[in-house]
């Protein structure tokens, strides 16, 4: 891995020292959101983009967690960017890590008995889980530039019940 | 307390050591589902069984794991991840650890570590409360 120096501007920035991988997706995510959505839609979306590129920076290395986690892949990260401009723009942000899989974990976390979880794969594969209340669903698609019904039903469902 | 070298009783209690702050929720004394994925390279989770620990020997447990520092930790009974749909089986070494294993496909297991947060209580280790507590 090549350590390099990126610039940084107010939208999107990430720690020096980071693969050359990350700064190609940097820039190509600057390109892809720099212009057409306007500030307050785009801000939301520029700083998750911002989070997954953190969560990359983390991960990108084999057992990341100590406890033998895969490295999060460029791939995963790029369909992970990619779902997250398909995203409604009335549907909140997620939280963004990567999972023991090296996949990105997107979670929208509202209490203990109100989250929805996605991961995305490098083969663009999602799979999800979503926990609302007394309810539960879980399952698996392909991620094809849309993003599925079942996915921004569960994140809605999480989103609109808030609790401690 | 002696331990059954060959089952993890249901009463019996198993902590998940968590070394990264966005793995738990110290303000509802929550832990998140994530850290209770499975490992990939044995598809099992590694807890500690602390029956019968003081405190600090209970903390003492997450050390030898590097040079990290456990900043928390969930607990669950060994009934509560069996009624879940999985299994916790003794595996040594090294000494006290276990596993959390019959994990099933990727996107049931999300929803199994979901299952596991919503029955973990979180137990903050002593020393790093006045710190989360900084401004």
């Amino acid at each position: 891995m090549t350590p390099v120096l990126l610039e940084t501007n107010e939208r999107l920035s990430i720690d020096p020292g980071v693969s050359v991988e990350a700064a190609q997706l940097t820039r190509q995510f600057e390109d892809a959101t720099a212009y057409s959505l306007s500030e307050s839609i785009a801000r939301p979306r520029a700083n998750a983009i911002s989070d997954l590129l953190q969560a990359y920076a983390k991960a990108s290395n084999p057992d990341w967690d100590g406890e033998g986690a895969n490295a999060m892949s460029p791939v995963a990260v790029q369909y992970a960017a990619a779902f997250l401009s398909a995203l409604p723009t009335n549907l909140p942000m997620p939280d963004i890590s990567a999972d023991p899989d090296g996949d990105a974990y997107l979670e929208w976390d509202r209490g203990r008995h109100e989250v929805m979880t996605v991961t995305i794969s490098a083969d663009g594969s999602l799979h999800y889980a979503c926990l609302s209340g007394g309810s539960r669903f879980h399952g698996a698609e392909i991620f094809k530039d849309r993003v599925p019904r079942l996915i921004l039903e569960g994140i809605a469902r999480v989103a609109g019940r808030r609790q401690g | 307390m002696s331990l059954d070298a060959d089952r993890v009783e249901d009463d019996e209690v198993v902590a998940r050591f968590l070394f990264d702050r966005d793995d738990f929720v110290p303000t509802t004394g929550r832990v998140k589902p994530k850290p209770f994925l499975p490992s990939p390279e044995d598809d099992a989770t590694s807890v500690f069984r602390t029956g019968g620990l003081s405190e600090t020997d209970t903390w003492a447990l997450a050390s030898p794991r590097g040079m990290r520092i456990a900043k928390a930790r969930g607990t669950l009974q060994g009934g509560q991840i069996r009624w879940a749909g999985l299994d916790v089986v003794p595996m040594v070494p090294p000494p006290r650890h276990a596993a959390i294993v019959n994990w099933p496909a990727k996107d049931a297991r999300l929803s199994l570590a979901q299952r596991l947060a919503e029955l973990a209580k979180l137990v903050l280790r002593p020393e790093t409360q006045p710190a989360e507590r900084a401004p």
